[in-house]
């Protein structure tokens, strides 16, 4: 799922960069001090969830969970997505650190994309609760993978190919982080209803 | 065809008998009498062949070890190149000390008057 260094051309490398910078400093203004814990334990849980690896015939394909990250954080989720790739690529080397730019924007903006929806629709009730997680998890997935099929095409690749191949790789982990969502959020809910809200500074 | 495997029945024999000491399980199954075959035969196509199919099935054999010890390999590179439970220890570490940092800042920022 991560942009490896030198797929991107300079300039996008460069523009997604500026992007993720301001949508860092974005995030940090919605940051309150008595949600650091939070943000911080469900950055980790971020940073990890990548090395979970799941075979999938001959290849093996990994967790995302921007969705989970999105409906738990809000705005704050792009700044924890980007330390926690930030950190990935530094300790992992899963994508580069010229690629950073790319990858945080490619699973920051489902994030926020799915926190927002997943406000929208959650509801009161413990079922809708569920589904709305369930959707934010399966579409954060979906979103990424539609980012990275985009991307992959301003590095020149034939774009339908490839946004097919990127789909079709992640349709399980669409139904997996679908699945994994639904049980965590509603785990969530029924245990710590208030995690799930998110405080305006 | 029968000049050069004539020719070539010597090597085969010398090969058999300079191979014979060394330990190894490919050698293991081929015992002493083999390589003293040959000399006690008198048809030498015969001991050709035997020597010729003896030699096919030892190649078979170490092709395969072969085979297996790269297929070790390549697992062990693949196991050493990717992540392990310590690098994710330390970025939990980086995480939490991270926040933990700003947790602080933003303590020193909420009253002021601690600070001394």
């Amino acid at each position: 799922m991560h942009i490896s260094d030198g797929v991107l051309p300079t300039t996008i490398s460069l523009a997604t960069y500026a992007l993720t910078l301001a949508g860092t400093a974005l995030s940090l203004k919605f940051v309150r001090p008595e949600e650091l814990p939070k943000i911080a334990v469900v950055t980790s849980a971020f940073f990890v969830a990548s090395l979970i690896h799941l075979p999938l015939g001959p290849t093996s394909v990994h967790l995302l969970l921007p969705g989970i990250v999105g409906a738990l954080l809000g705005p704050a989720a792009f700044l924890s997505i980007f330390i926690g790739l930030f950190l990935q690529s530094l300790l992992f080397q899963f994508g580069g650190l010229t690629a950073l730019g790319a990858n945080a924007l490619m699973m920051g903006v489902p994030a926020l994309v799915c926190g927002l929806l997943f406000q929208l629709i959650r509801g009161s009730s413990l079922l809708s609760n569920t589904i709305a997680g369930a959707l934010a998890g399966g579409l954060g997935t979906f979103f990424s993978a539609s980012l990275l099929a985009g991307f992959l095409f301003t590095s020149g690749e034939n774009f339908l190919g490839v946004a097919k191949l990127a789909l079709a790789a992640h349709i399980p982990v669409i139904i997996i982080e679908t699945a994994i969502s639904a049980f965590t959020i509603s785990f969530i809910y029924r245990v710590k209803p208030e995690l799930l809200m998110w405080k305006q500074r | 065809m029968k000049f050069p495997l004539r020719s070539i029945v010597p090597i085969f024999i010398a090969v058999l008998y300079f191979a014979q000491p060394s330990p190894g399980k490919a050698e293991e199954q081929f015992p002493a009498r083999e390589a003293s075959k040959p000399t006690t035969i008198t048809c030498e196509e015969c001991c050709c062949q035997t020597v010729l199919t003896t030699l096919e099935a030892q190649n078979k054999r170490l092709s395969e070890d072969l085979r297996g010890i790269k297929r070790d390999i390549a697992a062990l590179n693949q196991s050493i190149a990717e992540p392990g439970i310590p690098a994710a220890m330390a970025g939990i570490g980086y995480i939490f000390g991270l926040f933990g940092v700003a947790a602080y800042m933003a303590s020193r920022r909420k009253n002021p008057s601690s600070r001394n």
